[in-house]
């Protein structure tokens, strides 16, 4: 579990998210069934789009920004908002489908906007499966913002839109420097969004 | 006798939105540059390293007209970065955009201005060598311009400060023409007529004059790789600028 501040608005009443990380869950079905009676305020976000923590922060950050702009979400509210803002597309339906929980993951990510003790205590009984904690000792790790090893930059490009021939564009590139490439375009088409 | 109806005025969404507008230098962002229009930071958000770009009203103008201008050019700038993006023309990833405060989060680009580049070339004592990559250079400029052209896209202020060379950090195994990017979209506007992409060149070419002493053969070299991008599709252009130059020195000779 790690937790980041998230600071540019001084009038926003939410300041922080929580992030945790979970794999090897057996009980995808019992949380979707009660993710969908609207009874859990959780983003729950599928693992192999997510690139870093940064990814899921300027998702939070674009979330919060939407409720400070517009005076209201676009969605139901700031959790379904943050998956929403992972996707590229304004098809709220199928952002939430796609980008959140699917009833096959057992790996996934959870997002709490400003966690008390009592809703992290509730992840941590309502999920049956292992939290990544272990690498979050990692000095090294941390200063990259825990790069996401379950990311699939094959499905990444997908739901992103983003075919490999945009970054083939730029010749003798290590696949380090496209990853690092596609990231960037993930990021800029989450930006985007809603200014086209 | 009736009473007066007064009718709440409705308060425009920009005033509400204000107070949110947090000083960024407040929160650890260094001011680089301070134009007419915008302001630039250097900002980590959420750990990313950007440059925020934040469009502000010019008080003397009227104010209203004043908003409105710089968020098309907000609006503008974002569209277009993403068009080149888009085209595969070297542009700054897009972070963040934000509507409340009118600021563009963009991935830094670590490098220096092309103006810098040149200006470091002509004082090198190996003047064989950095002719030779400032020919490079110009060409691939000119080739990357025909590109945006072709796509639609007018830039609207080149000059050789809004267009950056990146570091080179592999040790000099990329070519110089691939660590290209073009900034400061403030300006640009989509159109495809002859005539808006050869005044597009023409202020390029005055910038090149005025900030880089003998660079007529540079530009030459911009024209070329401008040329070489298609020579069907640039044609028209190219005999439009000696136009537009003809009619830049009646101006400069009239007034
Ligand atoms: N993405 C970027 N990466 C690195 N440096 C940048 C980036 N964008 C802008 N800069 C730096 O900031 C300066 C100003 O940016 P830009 O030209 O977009 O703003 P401007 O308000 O039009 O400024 P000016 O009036 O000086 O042209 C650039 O000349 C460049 O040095
Ligand atoms: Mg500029």
């Amino acid at each position: 579990m790690r937790q980041y501040e998230i600071n540019i608005y001084s009038d926003s009443n939410i300041k922080d998210i929580t992030v945790f990380k979970f794999n090897n869950v057996t009980n995808t079905q019992e949380i979707m069934d009660i993710l969908l009676k609207g009874e859990l305020e959780w983003s729950i976000v599928n693992a192999r789009i997510v690139y870093d923590d940064r990814h899921l922060l300027t998702a939070a950050t674009q979330a919060i920004h939407q409720l400070c702009s517009k005076g209201k979400l676009s969605t139901n509210n700031i959790h379904t908002e943050l998956i929403y803002r992972m996707s590229p597309t304004t098809n709220i339906r199928d952002s939430i489908k796609t980008f959140g929980l699917n009833i096959e993951d057992n790996v996934f990510y959870i997002v709490l906007f400003g966690a008390t003790e009592e809703r992290i205590d509730r992840v941590r009984t309502l999920v049956k499966g292992d939290e990544l904690k272990e690498e979050e000792s990692d000095e090294a790790l941390k200063k990259q913002y825990y790069p996401n090893k379950y990311f699939d930059s094959q499905i990444a490009r997908k739901l992103y839109r983003l075919p490999a021939a945009a970054a083939a564009a730029v010749t003798n590139n290590t696949s380090n420097d496209n990853l690092q490439l596609l990231y960037k375009d993930i990021l800029n088409s989450m930006a985007i969004k809603g200014h086209l | 006798m009736t009473d007066i109806v007064v009718e709440p005025t409705a308060v425009p969404p920009t005033v509400a939105a204000a107070k949110t507008v947090v000083d960024l230098t407040s929160l650890g962002a260094m001011l680089l540059s301070q134009g007419a229009e915008a302001k630039t930071y250097r900002f980590a958000l959420n750990g990313l390293d950007c440059i925020v770009k934040e469009r502000f009203s010019k008080k003397y103008r009227h104010q209203q007209l004043d908003t409105k201008i710089q968020a098309k050019r907000h609006l503008m700038e974002i569209r277009n970065i993403n068009k080149c993006r888009k085209h595969q023309i070297p542009v700054p990833a897009l972070y963040f955009v934000d509507n409340i405060s009118n600021r563009i989060y963009m991935e830094m680009v670590d490098g220096i201005t092309v103006k810098s580049f040149i200006q470091q070339q002509q004082q090198s004592t190996n003047s064989n060598n950095s002719n030779e990559i400032l020919i490079k250079l110009c060409l691939e400029i000119g080739r990357l311009i025909a590109k945006m052209h072709d796509n639609g896209v007018i830039h609207g202020d080149l000059t050789t400060s809004n267009i950056l060379l990146k570091n080179d950090d592999i040790g000099g195994n990329s070519k110089i023409g691939e660590l290209l990017v073009f900034i400061d979209f403030g300006l640009s506007y989509v159109s495809v007529l002859v005539e808006d992409k050869a005044v597009d060149l023409y202020v390029l070419e005055r910038a090149f004059l005025s900030t880089h002493p003998d660079s007529e053969q540079m530009f030459d070299q911009v024209i070329k790789g401008y040329a070489d991008y298609s020579a069907s599709k640039t044609k028209a252009t190219l005999s439009k600028l000696d136009q537009v130059r003809l009619r830049g020195r009646k101006k400069l000779a009239f007034g």
